[in-house]
């Protein structure tokens, strides 16, 4: 009977392959995901990529003159005061002191739009000497540096909140020389600020919590998209067509695909991993 | 008759000369003298059995230092230095070209018959299979340690490895979960892979139980101090046995980047004079370090054959182990008590120095025991 022993010579030659060879071997499939989970996690992806559209729409539309900052500044404004008065009261359950908390978030709005009014001149001269091709190079390399690093729910390492609203601010900063006036890119930088730093706190609350609402924001959010770009031109929004059905139909189904050839395997060679009591 | 007698004594002649075929048998490896480990000690010592047997014996590594071209060791075996770059951890850079015009030189020089690479993290002895294969040589590759599968570095040297065993005539392991390790990371034949455990020299590791002090228990731990020989478990381990049994001491051999936290702890907990740290030992000391302890402890969290406990049990100390990789198939059970790879394996040390304790009182019965051992090495060498 050949044993797995070493201690002892055995009536099996050296190179015996006994039943029990690779009997420990643990295959482990991990997590898999289903099509459907696939589908609904993709959203908040597109969700993104819709938003950056939309601020990018917007920019054209102030570069061309055919919106004004007053009507961008009171309407976002306006917009951001019901989110936050929605949000605070009814959807976070979390106890909210809407009175002293509102103050403190009413005190730091106040701020850093004096500060942004402030440095709005400075902005606009900032890369106004770099060519206009290197402008929009820049900002669209940032756009996708934004993308790739935004935090969409995993627990991936390439995660980082951090690079990536520093690359949306340095987009939008760049983007603002190309701007006509100074009101031009405070009103830029305002609806930079909201589109990138605050919208995905409520867009992100409402992806962990309300999956019906998450679904309803990205249908109403493409289709925002989809009418900005085409009112634009065909191509634009040919290409954003594209693009949107690719991240959330194809992608999610070779994923799911890809699943199947997953392999992690385990046995008694590995490191044995230290369990502190 | 006479003439019938002839014939045969011809003949048996002829078969004798027909068995001990001498070979030229080349050792390729990275890791050689000076450097000290498990991997050299053992392709030194193959060698030397190797030249005993009649055969030519070269090995063939990197130089290290000044330390260039030919130099000879014990018995004529002769070790060419080559002049190649060495990027990180004694191992050359993986060109496969570059050394092609150096090895092939040698091969031809020294007639070289069989080609015998070591250790799957030197590139040397992987590209050395390739040359080899390439000029009609037979090639044999032994592989030491467990791999794991999953991170980019265990990916790239999996695939390398695959690539040198498919030249290979045959593949040695030192444990069968290696063997296992080595099917799955290579994707070789099993058939292909024999199972040849390391060997301890029995003359030099000796029991001596008078170096012994009968007022301790002392613990034994020589290893380097690094992440995967389970230093953090040592660190956790030490306060709570020397807190609950007095007259447990310890003795610690080895360097480390984790030399720190062992110090840290004997600060804390103020075991100055129950701890003892000696730094890194001599290979040649080791013995005499061994025979001071009643109970060797290893913490590894992954081994494919430990050769410190094999030279602990030949020495005559009680071995503890963690319960990793090859190490449950090296000893029989009596010589090895095996625990899991946690802090809470403190409580089975405790059942262990019991019966250490025991032990000690009965002295007459521990010293009995020793040539048990001896007889044990002895009879498997």
């Amino acid at each position: 009977m050949w044993k797995k022993i070493l201690y002892k010579k055995q009536a099996f030659p050296d190179n015996y392959v006994d039943q029990s060879f690779l009997c420990d071997l643990n295959n482990v499939n991990g997590e898999s995901y289903s099509i459907q989970q696939s589908f609904f996690c993709t959203t908040a992806v597109t969700q993104e990529i819709c938003c950056t559209c939309i601020f990018v729409v917007i920019f054209a539309n102030l570069v061309s003159e055919t919106l004004s900052p007053s009507f961008v500044i009171s309407s976002s404004g306006l917009l951001v005061v019901i989110f936050y008065l929605f949000f605070s009261t009814f959807l976070d359950k979390t106890c909210y002191n809407l009175l002293s908390k509102g103050f403190e978030d009413l005190k730091s709005v106040v701020i850093f739009m004096s500060f942004a009014l402030g440095f709005s001149s400075i902005m606009k001269t900032l890369t106004e000497t770099i060519s206009t091709d290197t402008v929009y190079a820049m900002s669209t390399f940032m756009f996708l540096v934004h993308l790739v690093f935004h935090d969409y729910g995993a627990h991936a390492v390439i995660v980082s909140e951090t690079i990536s609203i520093n690359a949306a601010v340095f987009a939008t900063v760049c983007l603002g020389s190309r701007l006509p006036n100074e009101i031009y890119t405070f009103a830029l930088l305002l609806i930079g600020a909201e589109v990138f730093v605050l919208s995905p706190v409520p867009r992100r609350y409402i992806q962990e919590n309300c999956p019906f609402g998450q679904v309803v924001l990205t249908v109403l959010l493409t289709c925002i998209t989809m009418l900005l770009m085409g009112s634009f031109e065909t191509p634009y929004l040919l290409c954003t067509t594209i693009v949107l059905v690719c991240v959330n139909f194809l992608c999610p189904l070779y994923f799911v695909y890809c699943q199947a050839h997953k392999r992690h395997i385990s046995g008694p060679w590995d490191e044995a991993v230290v369990w502190s009591s | 008759m006479l003439l019938e007698k002839q014939k045969e004594y011809k003949s048996r002649k002829v078969i004798k000369k027909k068995q001990i075929r001498r070979h030229s048998i080349c050792m390729v490896s990275d890791f050689f003298y000076p450097n000290m480990g498990g991997v050299e000690s053992h392709i030194y010592q193959l060698s030397q059995c190797l030249l005993a047997r009649g055969h030519k014996v070269i090995v063939i590594t990197h130089a290290y230092g000044n330390r260039k071209g030919i130099r000879y060791m014990t018995s004529g075996l002769k070790v060419y230095y080559l002049p190649l770059l060495v990027i990180y951890n004694q191992c050359t850079l993986p060109t496969l070209f570059s050394t092609l015009p150096l090895l092939r030189n040698i091969f031809i020089r020294e007639k070289v018959t069989v080609v015998h690479g070591h250790s799957a993290f030197s590139a040397l002895a992987l590209e050395s299979v390739f040359h080899a294969n390439t000029m009609g040589i037979k090639t044999v590759f032994t592989d030491h340690s467990l791999f794991g599968f999953a991170d980019a570095s265990a990916i790239i040297t999996n695939k390398l490895l695959q690539m040198a065993l498919i030249l290979c005539n045959h593949v040695i392991c030192v444990s069968h979960v290696g063997k296992e390790n080595t099917v799955l990371r290579a994707k070789v034949r099993p058939s292909l892979v024999s199972v040849i455990p390391n060997a301890v020299d029995t003359t030099i590791f000796t029991p001596d139980p008078s170096k012994r002090n009968p007022d301790n228990v002392t613990i034994v731990v020589i290893s380097r101090l690094v992440y995967r020989k389970g230093v953090d478990l040592l660190a956790g381990v030490i306060p709570i046995l020397c807190k609950d049994y007095p007259q447990v001491h310890f003795l610690i051999g080895g360097e480390g980047p984790k030399r720190i936290d062992l110090e840290e702890v004997r600060e804390r907990h103020q075991l100055q004079d129950r701890v003892t740290m000696l730094g890194a030992v001599d290979h040649n000391k080791v013995r005499d370090v061994l025979v001071c302890g009643d109970i060797f402890l290893n913490a590894s969290l992954t081994e494919a054959f430990c050769m410190s406990i094999v030279e602990a049990a030949a020495c005559g100390l009680q071995v503890v182990s963690t319960k990793v990789g090859g190490v449950p198939e090296v000893l029989p059970p009596d010589l090895v008590w095996l625990t899991e790879p946690s802090i809470a394996e403190g409580e089975h040390t405790r059942n262990h120095i019991y019966y250490v304790e025991r032990n000690d009182k009965m002295f007459g019965k521990c010293r009995a025991s020793i040539p048990a051992y001896t007889e044990i090495f002895e009879n498997q060498k």
